[in-house]
């Protein structure tokens, strides 16, 4: 909300000489937020830019678009001008820049001085000023129409100089949406009173007047005033009403619509005005019936719901509830009586309107957060006071009030040891006291059996939001100062410790993957189906049942990942074009599954890692020979190592990966994941031209295969004996079954590959695979004949199994 | 002349000849071309050793036993001559450009925000919190309801929303790591203690400090008698080891339907005052709902942006940086 001080300054007494930014600091650490502070007129000088009458217009004799504007701002002699702007008028009151004022450059946004110069032949003195060129806005479509009652020759410093808060409401302090409810504030901090506004007092309502009032919806409206209000005048508002409008960014209209908005802006209760000849009837304030139409004043034509509440007379609606009055019953400049609104209405419903038909204004924003129904009348004086003094209306003798009584809030009991605990400070009673009564709550305090000291608290009508004891702490401490509290530590035992072994055991393998060189990327949760098909088989696709965003901001983002393999396709892809060329990237993140009962997803968490380019060479620089299958299943080897387990990979088919270069990996014979080359086809869909693997293990299911517990294994103290051999592998058979015969003997302790040769002297359907075999007993140094006897039995197994020879 | 005596001429001679060619080698390759000719694979005394297997017993040992001596012998001499050659170096050895790189070792780098992250969750670890997770897809009753946020209150504006297009028409992406409070004392009693760290989202468009997905982290502690002057002291703390020993925090008035009084905590860092975190004392009536007196137990809750932070203490301009992933953005940290 905007808040001009100049215009607070008539409740509150702001210090002389207030530092405000200061102030505004002190206004965000004990109320609301004040996001910016804008300061308007600071920099005009006060003897170059000051106020000014225009007194004639000629043509310009070389130019159709610019005009002769001579001007009066009060010296003996009269200035003439030239000026574009379409908006000129005799008679008008400007805002002028003499020559040598400080003005903002429209065109730049910077600072300039005005010098006087020639314009297509004709010397121009000064300037007729725009928002923009004084740098209250970027407006620059036409020049400040200032008031016509506006003295002339004023420095525009003292007559539009001014500093704005925007301050940030919580949604909870309706109270606060209003010049005296600001004001209110302050003077609660600054411990000063508050001057509150004239308001005409209206002996007593009769709800016998000549217009009735029928509340249908009691639940709906707690309070509906009308007041009758003869003979006013329409026309523009005074100076000084348009102008703390226009301060605080308000169009003014004519001056009935200008009183209702003034009110709403001081007290921050809304007022509507109809005009009472356009009424047919008595007022109903009902549900909409089904599709009703209703022309807004926005011009708008709604369609209308039996949810929404309607202020109607005998033959249709004449506004919207609490959010926007309708066309059909608009003040205009023929009005002559109006029929006053203050009411109160329910907050949800007024939200829930203003949400379905997506109309939201400054009416609607103060119903929703729930307003005092005691408003309402205070208000309704207020403008009546306003259309006496503006208008020239006839005093009204009485009113129409339906719901007379206001809800007053409760008393509540605060006791001393709770605003200890919670605070964990002690406040004197007597500032205890001084902040509650300072912010118009009433305290009594009284002490009760056992010496405890009791609160008894009543918050005065506007604070609907205080509802129980702790509302009250908050009030006392914030007023107090929260720069006062002391620093302590929480004084209870920390409670028992919970494992997180899935939390824990990513981060291991983060680790891992980083030391190896691989970089984490962290990407975005939400995809599209259409990126989904590039790495999903249409089956799949078909069968998922997605979790999709009903609303979504962009069209590339709205179903969530059941994958991550396009999104470190996508980054691969980002940064080949950044000009990466060798990339190996990893995300560990949820993937999103469809569960059985319509309940909320599976988020099973998933790593996807990729390498793309080609292999590097000593120099850093990448060479031609393009990384493959091996080198990411180096990776997942040594990650797998890291936490003491061995995979075995078998050939499988994946949708996106080229076959036989394709492996599911198991641990302890449950699948964990795969890893695959990608088909050139997928890679093209994504636009990548580089060889890339990727791979993807299912971190909880191989958290389960692992021994969390890393155990010591007794040293042999025995010697190993090694021995390298050549075996004649046919390809049907994969090295790993060999390993498997190897390994399956208790006294070898490993038998790795270290060669796979093709070629001369081998057949062509097998591979020469050179195998070393370490032989070792935890009991015994081992034999020559008990190596050769175990040996010779693999070998014999191997030939039985696999029909495997060895090579000599 | 029996086998032994010709295999113990061969030994004779063999120690002879290795003696006669050492002197004339004067470098560790030709030095580890003779160790292989003699004690390689099908080096000479190792196929005198495999021969031994023939003999009888009396022989075996006899030829065994010399062999052997001959064998650590000549490892012996090999030894010495090879640690000759490696300290009297040449000296026509060329001189290295020690100025050209190394040789090229990968280097991989944790996302920065996993760096900020840990760091929060290793403060706040050491501060007695136990980390826990929950559902990023969630219930509007969690999200909102149950932290006091009901429907058609204005207070939902606080939080743009995503929603999931299902049967269930509550289910939601949560907006704040805060619905596990919930679910945490759903299922715990006091004393409580957690962090619980999480991607949380946004139904905003994204400019230079906005970001539709961002990570939290939550704070909650239950316990008799906790205090806003806990809080502060507890906050301030984690300020000093994330900020620096000597940054100073600042509590804001503030509101948020699930705590009260409801406050905004502020660091200094680098001269400026940064927003980092909701915080406040949870409101009484979230204690009741979980089901524990809140006459007797009381807490504060906190909340902070994991985005904000990094991009305080890395000094990064612009948080769309964090999720495009731009190798030369993460290489940087």
């Amino acid at each position: 909300m905007l808040v001009s001080l100049k215009w607070l300054n008539t409740y509150v007494t702001l210090p002389t000489n207030l530092d405000v930014d200061k102030f505004a600091e002190t206004l965000t650490m004990a109320s609301a937020e004040v996001d910016a502070v804008i300061k308007i007129g600071q920099e005009w000088d006060p003897s170059l830019v000051v106020t000014a009458e225009i007194v004639s217009i000629d043509k310009h004799p070389n130019a159709d678009r610019l005009r002769l504007a001579t001007v009066n701002y009060g010296a003996e002699d009269n200035q003439q001008v030239v000026c574009g702007a379409p908006n000129l008028s005799i008679g008008q009151k400007v805002a002028f820049g003499r020559e040598g004022s400080e003005l903002t450059n429209p065109q730049t946004g910077k600072k300039q001085k005005l010098k006087a110069n020639k314009i297509r032949g004709i010397t121009s003195a000064g300037m007729i000023l725009s928002e923009a060129e004084l740098g209250i806005s970027d407006n620059h479509d036409g020049i400040i129409e200032l008031a016509t009652d506006t003295p002339i020759g004023l420095p525009l410093q003292d007559h539009l100089g001014d500093t704005i808060l925007d301050i940030h409401i919580w949604p909870n302090r309706p109270d606060m949406m209003s010049m005296v409810g600001i004001a209110r504030e302050i003077s609660a901090i600054l411990n000063n009173t508050i001057q509150h506004p004239l308001k005409y007092n209206l002996e007593a309502s009769d709800n016998n007047q000549k217009i009735k009032v029928l509340v249908e919806n009691e639940n709906l409206c707690s309070r509906y005033i009308a007041t009758i209000i003869k003979n006013v005048s329409v026309g523009p508002s005074p100076g000084w009403l348009q102008e703390r409008l226009q301060s605080i960014g308000q169009r003014p209209i004519n001056n009935v619509v200008d009183i209702t908005n003034y009110v709403m802006f001081e007290l921050g209760q809304p007022l509507h005005a109809f005009d009472l000849d356009k009424i047919d009837g008595n007022i109903t304030v009902r549900s909409a019936h089904k599709d009703e139409p209703l022309q807004t004043l926005d011009n708008l034509e709604r369609t209308l719901t039996p949810e929404m509440l309607v202020i109607a007379d005998d033959s249709q609606p004449i506004a919207l509830a609490g959010v926007m009055g309708g066309k059909n019953t608009e003040v205009t400049e023929t009005t002559t009586n109006i029929l006053l609104e203050a009411a109160r209405f329910d907050p949800v419903s007024i939200r829930r309107t203003s949400n379905k038909l997506a109309l939201r204004s400054e009416a609607s924003s103060r119903f929703e957060r729930g307003l005092s129904s005691h408003l309402a009348l205070d208000a309704t004086q207020r403008a009546i006071q306003l259309f006496i003094e503006i208008t020239g209306a006839t005093p009204p003798d009485n009113y129409v009030d339906i719901h007379p009584i206001p809800n007053e809030n409760h008393e509540i009991q605060l006791a001393r040891t709770r605003i200890d605990t919670l605070i964990g400070f002690y406040i004197p009673t007597t500032e205890v006291i001084s902040i509650l009564e300072n912010l118009g709550f009433s305290v009594k305090s009284t002490t009760i059996n056992g010496g405890d000291e009791l609160f008894t608290v009543q918050a005065p009508w506007w604070r609907t939001d205080i509802t129980i004891p702790d509302d009250i702490i908050e009030e006392i401490v914030r007023l107090a100062g929260y720069d006062r509290l002391p620093e302590s530590t929480i004084s209870g035992q920390i409670p028992a410790w919970e494992p997180n072994n899935e939390l824990v055991f990513r981060e291991e393998v983060r680790d891992s993957l980083v030391k190896l060189g691989w970089q984490e990327v962290i990407t975005y949760s939400l995809t599209t189906k259409e990126v989904l098909q590039k790495v999903l088989p249409p089956e799949e696709i078909e069968g998922f049942d997605f979790f999709r965003l009903k609303n979504t901001l962009s069209s590339d983002r709205e179903i969530l990942r059941p994958t991550l393999r396009h999104s470190i396709l996508e980054t691969i892809e980002r940064n080949i074009r950044l000009g990466a060329n060798n990339i190996a990237i990893f995300e560990i993140a949820s993937v999103y599954l469809s569960q059985k009962n319509n309940s909320l997803p599976e988020e099973k968490s998933l790593l996807t890692g990729a390498i793309s380019g080609f292999e590097i060479n000593r120099w850093g620089q990448p060479t031609s020979k393009p990384l493959d299958f091996f080198d990411a299943k180096g990776t997942v080897e040594n990650l797998l190592e890291n936490f003491d387990t061995k995979a075995n990979y078998e050939h499988s088919e994946m949708f996106g990966f080229i076959t036989g270069r394709t492996a599911s990996i198991l641990v302890n014979n449950t699948p964990i994941g795969f890893i695959g080359e990608l088909s050139l086809d997928t890679l093209t869909q994504f636009g990548i031209s580089q060889p890339t693997i990727l791979f993807e293990l299912e971190l909880e299911i191989l958290l389960n295969q692992l021994k969390l517990q890393k155990e010591f294994l007794p040293i042999s103290k025995f010697p190993s004996v090694q021995q390298d051999l050549s075996l004649l592998v046919p390809y049907s058979v994969s090295v790993g079954e060999v390993q498997n015969v190897f390994e399956n003997s208790i006294i070898v302790s490993s038998a790795e590959p270290f060669d796979v040769y093709t070629g001369d002297g081998v057949a062509d359907d097998c591979r020469a695979v050179a195998i070393n075999i370490n032989y070792q007993s935890m009991e015994r140094t081992l034999s020559k004949e008990d190596v050769e006897k175990e040996q010779q039995k693999i070998l014999k197994q191997l030939k039985k199994l696999y029909d495997i020879h060895p090579r000599f | 002349m029996s086998i032994t005596t010709d295999i113990q001429n061969n030994l004779v001679n063999l120690e002879k000849n290795t003696l006669d060619k050492l002197t004339s080698i004067d470098n560790a390759e030709d030095l580890s071309e003779l160790r292989t000719q003699l004690l390689g694979r099908n080096g000479e005394l190792t196929q005198i050793l495999r021969s031994i297997g023939d003999l009888n017993t009396n022989e075996r040992k006899l030829i065994g036993q010399a062999s052997n001596a001959l064998k650590n012998k000549l490892e012996h001499i090999l030894n010495e001559k090879n640690t000759e050659l490696i300290s009297v170096q040449p000296s026509n050895l060329e001189s290295l450009d020690v100025s050209l790189p190394g040789k090229y070792q990968p280097i991989g780098r944790l996302h920065p925000i996993t760096q900020t992250l840990r760091q929060i969750l290793d403060v706040l670890r050491r501060l007695g919190f136990t980390v826990v997770e929950g559902p990023e897809v969630e219930l509007s009753s969690y999200n909102f309801d149950k932290l006091r946020i009901p429907e058609n209150h204005p207070a939902r504006d606080m939080w743009d929303t995503f929603w999931i297009d299902r049967k269930d028409e509550s289910m939601l992406l949560r907006t704040h790591t805060s619905p596990m409070q919930i679910r945490y004392m759903e299922t715990h009693e006091p004393p409580i203690r957690v962090a619980v760290p999480g991607r949380c989202y946004r139904y905003e468009a994204t400019d230079m400090t906005h970001e539709w997905m961002l990570q939290q982290v939550e704070l909650l502690a239950i316990d008799k008698d906790v205090s806003l002057a806990d809080l502060k002291g507890t906050l301030h703390e984690f300020a000093r080891q994330i900020f620096g020993s000597d940054s100073e925090v600042m509590l804001r008035n503030s509101y948020f339907p699930f705590v009260e009084p409801g406050v905004e905590l502020a660091v200094k860092f680098r001269g400026k005052w940064l927003e980092i975190m909701g915080a406040g004392m949870v409101h009484p009536e979230i204690i009741e709902n979980a089901g524990y007196n809140s006459s007797v137990y009381t807490g504060f809750a906190a909340g902070m942006g994991i985005e904000r932070i990094a991009m305080a203490v890395y000094e990064v301009d612009d948080i769309r940086h964090f999720y495009t992933n731009d190798l030369r953005f993460l290489s940087q940290f």
